[in-house]
């Protein structure tokens, strides 16, 4: 069984990685595996030898290979990740990428730049700790 | 022998001048007064000359000597004195005596000695002629005065009695004869009284009466019981000198009235001496009651014809006066339809064609129809099914329109179709329109020329067609252009954003990690790129937000904008506790339109109520409605810093501020977004407000 404590960050940008690592560094939450795009979040959450099981995943949408929206989808779509708490955080705020994240069960939809405060209290809210 | 010969001329005169002798006879009697004893009858006068002329004449032809008057000749037996003893005989039965008698013939002899005196005979024979007329006369006076004074005295009073019977019974028979007349004749004396009245006569004039009685006066007895009748024409005359005369008059009788032709005439003996007037009455009452009736029944009839006249006179007039009218709307109508342009025919009910208007003739004069009567007289129905060829179909279709509208099934028909010239391309539109009520009323056909309109349908088609075509060439081209900026758009929104707020979060990070090593102008720097970047940030997001605005999709629900108003005004105050506002949201004010947009909408006005009456202690915030120019009307007013009304033009420009950013933060851009969700519902925003008064912002959408 792989670390229950353990975040997956999928964020294709560097700068943006080490904003949202910094973040969650600031809260304590160091344990954190990041794709770089969305075959690589597949991968490592079905694909590997020891897929991996995150109690949370902060997903960029804007990815190359396979969209964020696209990785939400095969989340939901399997048994063992489909109560898996999902936030997204984009750019952009376009109201399809709004609309279509909410049915697919997101805790929130955020736009960049990551606010560590907002993440905290959104996951309290929930009832969702480390 | 020469007697014989001279005699000749003599019985020749003799027998020529049987009525001048006559004549002369009576002149002489008259003359001596002998015409009261004898007949008054011409005829008698005559027939006594013929009988001596004839004596006379057997006298010449016996050619024997001249008889000498000898004592013992027998004239009795004389055959040349025959005659005149026999008419002695005859006088003296009615009372003639010898001398009178006598005294006649010497008239007799004096007129023929007067006819041979006048005869012209030479002398001698003049001599001998009237010598013979002498002995002649002397032998016939010898003769029957011989007889006369033979005759005894009682063979003489048997003569008379004989006679007296005899005029007895001739007055008899005359008597019986005026009773036996059916019209009433009376005879008046030459006084003027009545002598003689047939029955009819009394009975007329006294009422019923025996036959035989009071109708006769005996001479001398003193007269009728009847009387004259008082006729005023038969007085004149009896006065009068007249022969004759007639006149008409009416008599009550028992029987009823009656009516007669009066003739009255003086009765003249052979002297032509007065001896009486005859009155005779012919009753012409049956033809006086027939000409009454026919008068009568001319003058009903005439009456009639009279009456029959004035009312023919009457209602002639009235048709007259009619046939006027028609006339004068006939013209009216005919001059009506020919200031028509379009051709006009007017049927009657059988679809006969009763008459056309001046277009039609034209038309078809035009069109090289030679037809004396222009069809009209023509039946259009039967015109129209025989149409044959390429127009066949039309005219099949405009008869049976006709049709519809002549049986009254519909009012009216029309048909449009075309009719090329030779030189040109025509369309006409037929149109049958019933002029009556009921079936079989009159129908006007008209055929309109509408080339002109369907020419200019056809160009306004084509041009809409091209019209279209540029629209859509357009639209592709625009919404061509509307992708690349929504890509362009999504482009700025995703990288340009990412990038600052990578900038935000590295300030962030720079000025919470590295205080340590940093002085405090450092930090400060830090700090003022992380405040431009997260303006820069946030300026971009409205923004973006102003364009998903106009690109989203409308909800229309209803939204209770008073709930809105008050989450709002709690929220508000839940951020700045401290703040003092009065707030104030009238209930109920619903409108229709997107929640979400109109929520942004109330937001945004009352955030900046909230922000501009943040220098004022006793701040209030009023959300409510009202009606403006029949419109229901929303409002956000606050008592804050209010503007300048010269500026109210810019306050929805995006990014324009009427204050500085050192005064109220803000990107400037809320009330921009504010009249685009307006706008997008159809309403209209509008604000007035008074520098340092306050301000109020009205919006309405439409109902």
């Amino acid at each position: 069984m792989v670390d229950a404590k353990t975040i997956l960050l999928v964020e294709d940008n560097p700068d943006d990685e080490f904003l949202a690592l910094r973040a969650l560094r600031r809260h304590g939450l160091r344990d954190v595996v990041v794709a770089r795009d969305g075959e690589q979040a597949v991968d490592q959450l079905f694909e590997a030898i020891t897929p991996l099981d995150p109690w949370l995943v902060l997903l960029d949408l804007k990815l190359p290979k396979m969209n964020g929206l696209e990785v939400l989808r095969t989340i939901r779509s399997v048994e063992r990740t489909r109560h898996t708490p999902v936030i997204v955080i984009s750019s952009s705020q376009e109201e399809s990428d709004v609309v279509q994240c909410r049915e697919l069960g997101v805790l929130a939809y955020l736009t960049k730049p990551i606010d560590g405060e907002k993440i905290m209290a959104l996951l309290a809210t929930a009832g969702l700790s480390s | 022998m020469g007697n014989a010969l001279a005699l000749h001329p003599l019985e020749r005169i003799v027998s020529e001048h049987e009525g001048w002798l006559a004549a002369r006879v009576l002149g002489y009697a008259k003359d001596g007064g002998y015409t009261r004893y004898t007949s008054t009858l011409e005829e008698a006068w005559r027939i006594s000359v013929a009988g001596l002329s004839a004596s006379l004449i057997h006298a010449l032809r016996a050619k024997e000597p001249t008889p000498g008057l000898s004592p013992d000749y027998d004239f009795a037996a004389d055959p040349v004195t025959r005659f005149g003893i026999d008419e002695a005989r005859r006088h003296r039965m009615r009372g003639v005596t010898l001398g009178m008698f006598l005294g006649l013939m010497k008239y007799y002899r004096r007129s023929y000695q007067d006819l041979v005196r006048c005869s012209g005979l030479d002398e001698k024979t003049l001599e001998r002629g009237r010598l013979f007329v002498d002995c002649f006369f002397d032998r016939i006076e010898i003769g029957f005065t011989t007889e006369w004074a033979s005759v005894s005295a009682p063979q003489r009073l048997a003569e008379l009695e004989e006679a007296s019977r005899s005029i007895t019974n001739e007055k008899n028979r005359l008597l019986t004869l005026l009773e036996s007349i059916p019209s009433p004749v009376m005879l008046l004396d030459t006084d003027g009284q009545p002598v003689f009245m047939n029955h009819e006569a009394v009975e007329l004039l006294a009422g019923p009466m025996t036959p035989g009685t009071h109708y006769y006066r005996e001479s001398g007895s003193p007269g009728l019981e009847v009387g004259v009748p008082r006729w005023s024409r038969l007085k004149r005359f009896l006065k009068g000198k007249a022969r004759e005369a007639r006149f008409e008059e009416s008599i009550e009788s028992s029987a009823g009235r009656r009516y007669f032709l009066v003739t009255v005439q003086r009765m003249l003996d052979i002297s032509e001496k007065f001896c009486g007037t005859t009155i005779i009455l012919s009753d012409f009452t049956d033809r006086k009651h027939a000409e009454d009736e026919r008068q009568r029944l001319v003058e009903e009839m005439e009456e009639r014809v009279r009456s029959r006249t004035a009312e023919l006179l009457d209602v002639n007039e009235r048709l007259v006066e009619e046939i006027e009218e028609r006339r004068r709307s006939e013209c009216f109508f005919h001059a009506t339809i020919d200031s028509l342009s379009a051709p006009v025919a007017i049927l009657n009910g059988d679809g006969d064609i009763v008459t056309v208007n001046r277009a039609w003739r034209k038309f078809a004069d035009e069109n090289g129809c030679r037809h004396p009567n222009h069809f009209i007289g023509d039946n259009y129905l039967g015109l129209c099914d025989n149409v044959k060829g390429k127009d066949a179909v039309t005219a099949s279709a405009v008869a049976r329109g006709i049709r519809e509208v002549t049986a009254g099934r519909i009012d009216e028909f029309h048909l449009e179709y075309p009719c090329h010239g030779p030189g040109e391309q025509r369309w006409f539109q037929v149109r049958a329109t019933r002029l009556e009520n009921g079936s079989r009323g009159r129908v006007a056909v008209v055929h309109e020329n509408i080339s002109e309109v369907k020419k200019a349908q056809e160009e306004i088609l084509s041009l809409n067609r091209s019209l279209e075509e540029r629209i859509r060439l357009r639209t592709q081209q625009l919404e061509c252009s509307n992708r690349e900026l929504e890509g362009f758009c999504y482009a700025v929104s995703h990288d340009l954003r990412s990038h600052l707020a990578r900038l935000e979060g590295l300030g962030r990070g720079l000025v919470e990690d590295c205080s340590a090593g940093l002085d405090n102008q450092a930090r400060h720097y830090a700090e003022r790129i992380c405040r431009i970047s997260m303006d820069l940030r946030r300026a971009i997001d409205s923004l973006l937000d102003l364009s998903r605005l106009a690109r989203c999709e409308l909800g229309n629900e209803a939204v209770d904008l008073s709930e809105v108003a008050a989450r709002v005004a709690e929220e508000l105050q839940r951020s700045q506790p401290l703040r003092r506002v009065s707030f104030s949201v009238e209930p109920g004010v619903i409108v229709r339109g997107d929640p979400q947009l109109l929520e942004t909408v109330v937001r945004h006005l009352m955030g900046n109520a909230w922000k501009f009456t943040s220098r004022r202690k006793d701040a209030e915030i009023a959300f409510g409605s009202t009606m403006l120019h029949g419109m229901k009307t929303c409002f956000v007013r606050d008592n804050g810093v209010g503007f300048d009304m010269r500026y109210a033009g810019c306050l929805f420009q995006p990014f324009q501020r009427l204050h500085g950013p050192a005064e109220f933060d803000g990107a400037g851009i809320g009330l921009a977004t504010v009249q685009r969700v307006i706008q997008r519902h159809g309403g209209r925003i509008w604000a007035e407000g008074e520098r340092g008064e306050g301000a109020v912002f009205f919006f309405t959408f439409p109902d």
